[in-house]
Protein backbone atom coordinates (compact mmCIF):
# COMPACT_ATOMS: atom_id res chain seq x y z
CA UNK A 1 0.00 0.00 0.00
CA UNK A 2 1.46 3.34 -0.92
CA UNK A 3 2.51 6.04 1.93
CA UNK A 4 -0.45 8.06 0.77
CA UNK A 5 -3.26 5.69 1.40
CA UNK A 6 -1.86 4.69 4.83
CA UNK A 7 -1.49 8.13 6.22
CA UNK A 8 -4.93 9.16 5.00
CA UNK A 9 -4.78 11.93 7.81
CA UNK A 10 -1.92 13.04 7.64
CA UNK A 11 -2.26 14.05 3.76
CA UNK A 12 -4.81 15.95 4.48
CA UNK A 13 -2.93 17.70 6.87
CA UNK A 14 0.00 17.99 4.39
CA UNK A 15 -2.58 20.45 2.72
CA UNK A 16 -1.44 23.52 4.83
CA UNK A 17 1.90 23.61 4.05
CA UNK A 18 2.17 26.24 1.02
CA UNK A 19 1.62 24.58 -2.37
CA UNK A 20 4.98 24.56 -3.67
CA UNK A 21 6.57 22.97 -0.71
CA UNK A 22 3.60 20.78 -0.95
CA UNK A 23 3.94 19.65 -4.34
CA UNK A 24 7.83 19.73 -4.51
CA UNK A 25 8.24 17.50 -0.97
CA UNK A 26 4.98 16.44 0.11
CA UNK A 27 5.28 12.70 -1.44
CA UNK A 28 8.85 12.33 0.27
CA UNK A 29 7.43 13.63 3.61
CA UNK A 30 4.88 10.81 3.50
CA UNK A 31 7.45 8.11 2.64
CA UNK A 32 9.86 9.02 5.21
CA UNK A 33 7.13 8.89 7.56
CA UNK A 34 6.12 5.59 6.40
CA UNK A 35 10.00 4.52 6.64
CA UNK A 36 10.21 5.99 9.94
CA UNK A 37 6.69 4.15 11.24
CA UNK A 38 7.95 0.90 9.12
CA UNK A 39 11.58 1.29 11.41
CA UNK A 40 9.86 2.07 14.91
CA UNK A 41 9.83 -2.02 16.10
CA UNK A 42 7.21 -1.64 19.03
CA UNK A 43 4.24 0.21 19.74
CA UNK A 44 5.91 2.85 22.74
CA UNK A 45 8.60 3.66 19.71
CA UNK A 46 6.26 4.05 17.00
CA UNK A 47 4.18 6.42 19.46
CA UNK A 48 7.58 8.46 20.13
CA UNK A 49 7.73 8.55 16.24
CA UNK A 50 4.14 9.80 15.96
CA UNK A 51 5.17 12.44 19.01
CA UNK A 52 8.34 13.39 16.94
CA UNK A 53 6.00 14.07 13.79
CA UNK A 54 3.19 16.23 15.39
CA UNK A 55 5.87 18.22 17.43
CA UNK A 56 7.55 18.64 14.41
CA UNK A 57 4.08 19.44 11.94
CA UNK A 58 2.97 22.85 12.74
CA UNK A 59 6.00 24.42 13.66
CA UNK A 60 7.35 23.67 10.29
CA UNK A 61 4.00 24.84 8.41
CA UNK A 62 4.68 27.89 10.17
CA UNK A 63 8.05 27.94 8.97
CA UNK A 64 7.49 27.09 5.45
CA UNK A 65 4.57 29.39 5.00
CA UNK A 66 7.02 32.96 7.23
CA UNK A 67 9.16 31.38 4.46
CA UNK A 68 7.02 32.49 1.87
CA UNK A 69 5.90 35.57 3.49
CA UNK A 70 9.38 36.61 3.32
CA UNK A 71 10.21 35.68 -0.11
CA UNK A 72 7.26 37.62 -1.43
CA UNK A 73 8.39 40.42 0.57
CA UNK A 74 11.92 40.77 -0.63
CA UNK A 75 10.35 40.50 -4.18
CA UNK A 76 8.29 43.67 -3.10
CA UNK A 77 10.88 45.61 -1.00
CA UNK A 78 12.80 44.93 -4.70
CA UNK A 79 10.08 47.10 -5.98
CA UNK A 80 10.53 49.20 -3.58
CA UNK A 81 6.93 48.56 -2.07
CA UNK A 82 7.75 46.14 0.61
CA UNK A 83 8.96 47.79 3.87
CA UNK A 84 6.22 50.57 3.51
CA UNK A 85 3.39 47.76 3.37
CA UNK A 86 4.97 46.44 6.27
CA UNK A 87 5.34 49.77 8.54
CA UNK A 88 2.31 50.67 7.46
CA UNK A 89 0.74 48.08 8.47
CA UNK A 90 2.38 47.73 12.16
CA UNK A 91 1.57 52.02 12.31
CA UNK A 92 -1.96 51.11 11.76
CA UNK A 93 -1.87 48.20 14.78
CA UNK A 94 0.02 50.13 17.05
CA UNK A 95 -3.02 52.01 18.84
CA UNK A 96 -5.01 49.12 18.59
CA UNK A 97 -2.47 47.13 20.86
CA UNK A 98 -1.78 50.30 23.13
CA UNK A 99 -5.45 51.30 23.25
CA UNK A 100 -6.43 47.38 24.19
CA UNK A 101 -3.09 47.32 26.61
CA UNK A 102 -4.26 50.50 28.59
CA UNK A 103 -7.92 48.90 28.73
CA UNK A 104 -6.79 45.85 30.42
CA UNK A 105 -4.41 48.36 32.98
CA UNK A 106 -7.97 50.47 33.87
CA UNK A 107 -9.56 47.14 34.20
CA UNK A 108 -6.90 46.02 36.64
CA UNK A 109 -6.97 48.92 38.75
CA UNK A 110 -8.69 52.67 39.13
CA UNK A 111 -5.28 54.60 39.18
CA UNK A 112 -3.62 52.22 36.62
CA UNK A 113 -3.58 53.24 32.97
CA UNK A 114 -4.41 56.86 31.16
CA UNK A 115 -8.11 57.92 30.44
CA UNK A 116 -8.17 56.03 26.59
CA UNK A 117 -9.51 59.54 25.10
CA UNK A 118 -6.25 60.91 25.43
CA UNK A 119 -4.25 57.69 24.51
CA UNK A 120 -6.76 57.41 21.12
CA UNK A 121 -5.92 61.61 20.79
CA UNK A 122 -1.82 61.06 20.80
CA UNK A 123 -1.94 57.47 19.06
CA UNK A 124 -3.65 58.97 16.00
CA UNK A 125 -0.29 59.79 15.36
CA UNK A 126 1.02 56.14 13.72
CA UNK A 127 -1.98 55.77 11.46
CA UNK A 128 -1.06 59.44 9.80
CA UNK A 129 2.65 58.38 9.96
CA UNK A 130 1.01 55.41 8.07
CA UNK A 131 -0.73 57.31 5.66
CA UNK A 132 1.99 59.58 5.24
CA UNK A 133 4.79 56.91 4.30
CA UNK A 134 1.71 55.07 1.97
CA UNK A 135 1.16 58.15 0.13
CA UNK A 136 4.58 59.60 0.03
CA UNK A 137 6.11 55.81 -1.34
CA UNK A 138 2.84 56.10 -4.31
CA UNK A 139 3.97 58.98 -5.40
CA UNK A 140 7.34 57.74 -5.46
CA UNK A 141 5.95 54.95 -7.76
CA UNK A 142 4.06 56.48 -10.29
CA UNK A 143 5.22 56.80 -13.42
CA UNK A 144 2.34 58.76 -15.07
CA UNK A 145 3.15 60.56 -18.40
CA UNK A 146 5.73 62.72 -16.35
CA UNK A 147 2.73 64.68 -15.07
CA UNK A 148 4.88 64.28 -11.63
CA UNK A 149 8.15 66.22 -11.79
CA UNK A 150 11.06 63.91 -10.00
CA UNK A 151 12.06 66.78 -7.38
CA UNK A 152 7.98 66.76 -6.01
CA UNK A 153 8.82 62.73 -6.13
CA UNK A 154 11.57 63.15 -3.86
CA UNK A 155 9.71 65.53 -1.68
CA UNK A 156 6.47 63.45 -1.42
CA UNK A 157 7.37 62.15 2.08
CA UNK A 158 8.06 65.41 3.06
CA UNK A 159 5.18 66.99 2.31
CA UNK A 160 3.15 64.07 3.37
CA UNK A 161 4.91 63.77 6.39
CA UNK A 162 4.07 67.58 6.84
CA UNK A 163 0.49 67.58 6.00
CA UNK A 164 -0.19 64.79 8.75
CA UNK A 165 1.40 66.53 11.75
CA UNK A 166 -0.15 69.39 10.64
CA UNK A 167 -3.72 67.51 11.03
CA UNK A 168 -2.67 65.72 13.50
CA UNK A 169 -1.66 69.12 15.72
CA UNK A 170 -4.82 70.83 14.64
CA UNK A 171 -6.97 67.22 16.11
CA UNK A 172 -4.63 67.87 19.38
CA UNK A 173 -5.28 71.12 20.28
CA UNK A 174 -8.80 70.99 19.06
CA UNK A 175 -9.34 67.99 21.55
CA UNK A 176 -7.73 69.75 24.52
CA UNK A 177 -9.63 73.04 23.95
CA UNK A 178 -13.00 70.35 24.63
CA UNK A 179 -11.57 68.77 27.38
CA UNK A 180 -10.59 71.68 29.13
CA UNK A 181 -14.42 73.30 28.47
CA UNK A 182 -15.35 69.90 30.29
CA UNK A 183 -13.51 69.56 33.23
CA UNK A 184 -13.57 73.68 33.79
CA UNK B 1 39.76 40.88 2.92
CA UNK B 2 38.53 37.95 4.29
CA UNK B 3 34.97 37.13 3.16
CA UNK B 4 32.75 36.75 6.49
CA UNK B 5 31.50 32.90 6.77
CA UNK B 6 28.18 32.39 7.87
CA UNK B 7 27.63 28.65 9.69
CA UNK B 8 24.99 26.36 8.53
CA UNK B 9 22.43 25.07 10.98
CA UNK B 10 22.65 22.55 12.80
CA UNK B 11 20.17 20.54 11.09
CA UNK B 12 21.72 21.65 7.57
CA UNK B 13 25.52 20.99 8.14
CA UNK B 14 24.39 17.26 9.91
CA UNK B 15 22.51 16.89 6.42
CA UNK B 16 25.74 18.04 4.62
CA UNK B 17 27.52 15.35 6.79
CA UNK B 18 25.29 12.54 6.62
CA UNK B 19 25.43 12.86 2.56
CA UNK B 20 29.53 13.17 2.56
CA UNK B 21 29.97 9.20 2.68
CA UNK B 22 26.81 8.37 -0.30
CA UNK B 23 23.84 9.07 -1.50
CA UNK B 24 21.20 8.88 0.42
CA UNK B 25 17.06 9.49 0.93
CA UNK B 26 15.30 11.57 3.55
CA UNK B 27 14.88 8.64 6.04
CA UNK B 28 18.50 7.26 5.77
CA UNK B 29 19.59 10.98 6.07
CA UNK B 30 17.55 11.32 9.42
CA UNK B 31 19.16 7.97 10.87
CA UNK B 32 22.99 8.78 9.86
CA UNK B 33 22.60 12.30 11.63
CA UNK B 34 21.20 10.91 14.33
CA UNK B 35 24.07 8.54 14.36
CA UNK B 36 26.71 11.25 13.73
CA UNK B 37 25.52 13.50 16.45
CA UNK B 38 25.44 10.22 18.94
CA UNK B 39 21.50 10.74 18.88
CA UNK B 40 21.89 14.82 20.01
CA UNK B 41 20.18 15.62 16.43
CA UNK B 42 16.76 14.20 15.97
CA UNK B 43 14.60 15.97 13.52
CA UNK B 44 11.13 15.47 12.44
CA UNK B 45 9.97 15.15 8.39
CA UNK B 46 9.33 18.39 8.08
CA UNK B 47 12.35 20.07 9.62
CA UNK B 48 14.06 17.89 7.08
CA UNK B 49 12.41 18.37 3.92
CA UNK B 50 12.84 22.40 5.09
CA UNK B 51 16.32 22.39 5.73
CA UNK B 52 16.65 20.14 2.31
CA UNK B 53 14.76 22.68 -0.08
CA UNK B 54 16.93 24.95 1.63
CA UNK B 55 19.84 23.49 1.08
CA UNK B 56 19.18 22.66 -3.18
CA UNK B 57 18.05 26.25 -3.18
CA UNK B 58 21.64 27.08 -2.31
CA UNK B 59 22.68 24.61 -4.85
CA UNK B 60 24.75 22.78 -1.99
CA UNK B 61 22.62 19.25 -2.40
CA UNK B 62 20.82 18.04 -5.59
CA UNK B 63 18.71 14.91 -6.42
CA UNK B 64 20.54 12.05 -8.14
CA UNK B 65 19.17 9.11 -9.87
CA UNK B 66 20.93 5.95 -8.02
CA UNK B 67 18.91 3.49 -10.13
CA UNK B 68 16.58 2.27 -7.37
CA UNK B 69 12.89 1.69 -8.58
CA UNK B 70 11.34 3.02 -5.44
CA UNK B 71 9.05 6.46 -4.76
CA UNK B 72 12.50 7.60 -2.31
CA UNK B 73 14.31 10.49 -3.90
CA UNK B 74 18.12 10.44 -3.39
CA UNK B 75 20.18 13.58 -2.59
CA UNK B 76 24.14 13.83 -3.36
CA UNK B 77 26.56 16.56 -2.36
CA UNK B 78 27.49 18.78 -5.36
CA UNK B 79 30.39 20.50 -5.55
CA UNK B 80 29.60 24.01 -3.46
CA UNK B 81 28.02 21.57 -0.56
CA UNK B 82 31.42 19.75 -0.36
CA UNK B 83 33.55 23.20 -0.39
CA UNK B 84 31.11 24.18 2.18
CA UNK B 85 31.03 21.27 4.51
CA UNK B 86 35.24 21.59 3.76
CA UNK B 87 35.02 25.49 5.14
CA UNK B 88 32.57 24.24 8.44
CA UNK B 89 34.51 21.60 9.14
CA UNK B 90 37.90 23.73 9.03
CA UNK B 91 35.93 26.43 11.34
CA UNK B 92 35.12 23.81 13.75
CA UNK B 93 38.40 22.07 13.84
CA UNK B 94 40.12 25.69 14.77
CA UNK B 95 37.62 26.31 17.36
CA UNK B 96 38.01 22.75 18.81
CA UNK B 97 41.79 23.97 19.05
CA UNK B 98 40.89 27.13 20.49
CA UNK B 99 39.18 25.38 22.87
CA UNK B 100 41.64 22.86 23.96
CA UNK B 101 44.58 25.63 24.31
CA UNK B 102 42.63 27.56 26.29
CA UNK B 103 41.80 24.66 28.60
CA UNK B 104 45.30 23.63 28.53
CA UNK B 105 46.45 27.61 29.25
CA UNK B 106 43.84 27.44 32.57
CA UNK B 107 44.71 24.21 33.74
CA UNK B 108 48.68 24.99 34.11
CA UNK B 109 49.42 28.49 33.13
CA UNK B 110 51.29 30.10 29.70
CA UNK B 111 54.68 28.18 31.04
CA UNK B 112 53.47 24.26 29.85
CA UNK B 113 51.80 24.93 26.79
Amino acid sequence: MSPARRFRIYRRLLNLYPAAFRREYGEQLLQTIADMVDDAPSPAERFAVWLRISLDFPLTVCKEHFQVIGDRMKAKKQQGVGRVTLISTALFLLPIIIVTINRLLMLSGPRRGVPTYYLIVTSAIFPLLAVALAGSTLLRLWRGNGAVRPSLRQAGPLVFILLASLVLLCWIISQDISYYNLTH
Amino acid sequence: MQRKMDLLPQISFSILMALSLRPRHGYEIMKQAEEDSLGKVKMGPGALYTAIKQLAGEGLIEETDTGNKDRRRYYKLTKKGWEKLNAELEYYHNVVKIAKHRTAYENFGWQNV
